[in-house]
C-alpha cells in the first residue's frame, strides 16, 4: 500500500526517537562495544556490563535533552569512560579474570585457543598496568578508533594531552607486550 | 574519521587490543536496563482498554521480570534495581503520573503524545497511532491539536479538518472526573458527505483515544469524554451520539491490532536496526517482511510479543535486522499478524507498514 516514491516527503535521516525507542536502538548497536571498552578499562566482564549498563539508565533519563543519536553515543562512550573509571577509584576491583570473560576463546580448543587466550589475558593484564589516563586514550585510540579530538572531548583533556598519553601508552604497553609483538596475529 | 593531524596508530597494538576485547561475548541486560527505566516510561507504556487488561499486561510484565533475573554483578555492588510501581502493585490506576525522573515541564522540554489515526484493514477501518513529540510540557489542547495534523504514514488518514478543536481540558482530580473537548465549529455536529459511518464513529474514538492517553504520562486516564460546544455539551459529533460522557472502545473493535513505532514513515537506515512495535497476533507472534520496490521479499523474520489475546495491545521487538546485504534504496517493511487460524481465533491478520530508505 504504501508507495513513497509517489509522495511528496521530505527525507528525514534523524529517527525521532522516544527515550525507550533510543535505549533500544543504541543497545542494539552499541551495547557490545562499550562492553567490550569498558573490560579494557576494568578488566572484570561482570563489572564493565553493570558499568555501561548504567551508562544506558543515564542516557535514557538524559534523552530528552540529548535527542541525537550521535551525543547519545558520545554522552555512552563518556559514562561508560566515567563510570569504569570511578569503579576502579572506589570499589577496588578484584580481577577476577580468564574464566569468565574469556570464554569465547575457550571454545575453540587446542594450543591455538590456550595461546589467543594468553595473549588476551596478557593485554587486559598490561591495560591494567598503564596509568589511568593512558589506558584510556588507547582504548579509545585503538579498540573504538576515535580520533584525537573526540578522545580529548571525552575526557575533558586537550589534544595534546591525547597525544603525550597516546605515544606513552603505547611505549610502555609495547616493552610489557613484546612477546606478543613479534608473530602474527 | 582520523583527522590528518592525528599520530598514525600503532596498527600491532591496535589489533593485540581489539582482539583482547573480542574475547569478551557480553551477556544481554536489555531487560535489566529496561526494568530500571521503566518508571520514566511513556511512550512505550500505551494502550489497553479496560481494566481487566491492564492487570493483564501488569502480569506479563511481572513475568518477563521473573524470567530474567539480575544477573550475578560484581560482589552484589550492583546499583540497587528499581522496579516500575506497574509491576509490582497490579492497580489499574495511572499512578505513573507523578515520576520524580520526569523532566520538569515548560520550555526547552518536549512532550511525547500517541495520536489516533484512522487506517484501513481487512475487518474495516481502526485506529493506527503515531507519536509526535511536540515542543512544550504536556498540554490536552496540544495533543487534540494533532489530530489535524496529516499522518506521517499515508496509510493512515486525519478526520479531522484544521481548526476542529477550541479546547481540550480535565475537571477532576487523579482519576475522578472528565475530561472534555470543544468543538470550535458548529458544523461538525453532522457527518459531512463522503464520511462512512464507520470513519465518524473512528473519529470520535481518536478523540477519545489521543485525549485519554495524553491526559497520563504512564497508563492512558479512564475518565470519560465529553463534547462540548461553547459552554454546552453537544448532543452529537459527525452524526455519532455525544449526549453523555464517552468510554473508549474495546481495543479489538477500535484499534488495528498490528502498529509499527519503528522504523517511522521515510526512516533511513543503514548497517542494522530493531523494529519495534504493539500488537496483538495468535500466540504473540508477528512475521515481518522486507520488500524492495519491485515487491519482492529479500528479508523475512518474525518477533513474539509480550502477550496475546484478551484486549489492549503488547509490544514487540525484532531482534537486530541486518540490511548491509541490502543495496541502496527505498524499501518497505510490512509487520503482520500471523493468523493459521483464518481469524477463528477473533484476532485478524491486521497488517502495518512503513516505507525506509536503506542507505
Amino acid at each position: 500500500m504504501t508507495h513513497a516514491s509517489t509522495r511528496d516527503q521530505t527525507v528525514t535521516d534523524r529517527p525521532s526517537w522516544s527515550a525507550d525507542e533510543a535505549l533500544d536502538e543504541l543497545y542494539a548497536a552499541h551495547w557490545r562495544s562499550l562492553v567490550r571498552l569498558s573490560v579494557l578499562l576494568v578488566r572484570d566482564a561482570g563489572t564493565a556490563e553493570e558499568v555501561v549498563q548504567d551508562a544506558f539508565v543515564a542516557m535514557h533519563g538524559r534523552w530528552s535533552r540529548l535527542r541525537e543519536p550521535d551525543k547519545a553515543l558520545a554522552y555512552l562512550r563518556q559514562s561508560v569512560v566515567n563510570g569504569s573509571r570511578s569503579v576502579l577509584r572506589h570499589r577496588g576491583v578484584v580481577a577476577r579474570h580468564a574464566s569468565s570473560q574469556l570464554q569465547a576463546g575457550s571454545r575453540a580448543g587446542g594450543d591455538e585457543a590456550a595461546e589467543a587466550l594468553a595473549r588476551r589475558d596478557a593485554v587486559l593484564e598490561a591495560l591494567r598496568a598503564l596509568p589511568e589516563r593512558q589506558r584510556e586514550v588507547l582504548t579509545l585510540r585503538y579498540y573504538l578508533d576515535l580520533p584525537e579530538s573526540e578522545i580529548a572531548e571525552a575526557l575533558g583533556i586537550s589534544r595534546g594531552a591525547v597525544k603525550s598519553h597516546a605515544s606513552r601508552g603505547s611505549a610502555t604497553l609495547r616493552d610489557l607486550l613484546a612477546d606478543h609483538l613479534t608473530g602474527d596475529l | 574519521m582520523t583527522e590528518p593531524r592525528d599520530e598514525p596508530r600503532d596498527e600491532q597494538l591496535a589489533r593485540l587490543i581489539t582482539d583482547a576485547a573480542d574475547g569478551v561475548e557480553p551477556t544481554d541486560r536489555l531487560a535489566e536496563i529496561r526494568t530500571r527505566t521503566a518508571s520514566t516510561r511513556r511512550r512505550t507504556r500505551w494502550y489497553a482498554a479496560g481494566g481487566a487488561s491492564l492487570l493483564a499486561a501488569a502480569a506479563v510484565v511481572a513475568v518477563a521480570l521473573l524470567g530474567n533475573p539480575a544477573s550475578p554483578g560484581a560482589d552484589g555492588a550492583g546499583p540497587a534495581q528499581d522496579p516500575t510501581p506497574t509491576v509490582t502493585d497490579p492497580t489499574p490506576a495511572p499512578s505513573g503520573s507523578a515520576s520524580p525522573a520526569d523532566p520538569p515541564t515548560g520550555a526547552g522540554t518536549t512532550t511525547s503524545y500517541t495520536v489516533f489515526f484512522v487506517g484501513d484493514t481487512a475487518r474495516g477501518p481502526r485506529l493506527y497511532s503515531e507519536v509526535r513529540d511536540v515542543r512544550g510540557g504536556r498540554d490536552l489542547f496540544t495533543a487534540l491539536q494533532q489530530l489535524e495534523t496529516p499522518p506521517l504514514d499515508p496509510d493512515y488518514r486525519a478526520l479531522w479538518p484544521e481548526g476542529s478543536f477550541a479546547d481540550a481540558g480535565f475537571d477532576g482530580v487523579g482519576t475522578d472526573g472528565q475530561l472534555s473537548v470543544v468543538l470550535a465549529d458548529a458544523s461538525l455536529r453532522e457527518r459531512p458527505a463522503g464520511m462512512s459511518e464507520a470513519d465518524a464513529r473512528l473519529a470520535v474514538e481518536s478523540v477519545i483515544w489521543t485525549l485519554q492517553s495524553a491526559a497520563s504520562e504512564g497508563d492512558p486516564l479512564q475518565a470519560p469524554v465529553q463534547f462540548y460546544l461553547g459552554r454546552n455539551p453537544i448532543d452529537q459529533v459527525l452524526g455519532v451520539p455525544t449526549a453523555e460522557g464517552l468510554a473508549a472502545g474495546l481495543s479489538e473493535d477500535v484499534q488495528a491490532q498490528m502498529n509499527v513505532a519503528f522504523p517511522t514513515e521515510d526512516q533511513v537506515v543503514a548497517g542494522s536496526f530493531i523494529a519495534l512495535g504493539r500488537n496483538n497476533g495468535f500466540e504473540a507472534t508477528m512475521t515481518w517482511t522486507i520488500t524492495d520496490e519491485a515487491g519482492s521479499v529479500v528479508l523475512d523474520g518474525f518477533a513474539t510479543a509480550e502477550g496475546w489475546g484478551e484486549g489492549g495491545l503488547f509490544p514487540w521487538r525484532t531482534e537486530p535486522i541486518d540490511v548491509s546485504g541490502l543495496a541502496p534504496g527505498r524499501y518497505i517493511f510490512t509487520a503482520a499478524n500471523d493468523d493459521p487460524s483464518g481469524g477463528a481465533e477473533g484476532v485478524g491478520p491486521d497488517t502495518d507498514t512503513r516505507s525506509i530508505i536503506v542507505e
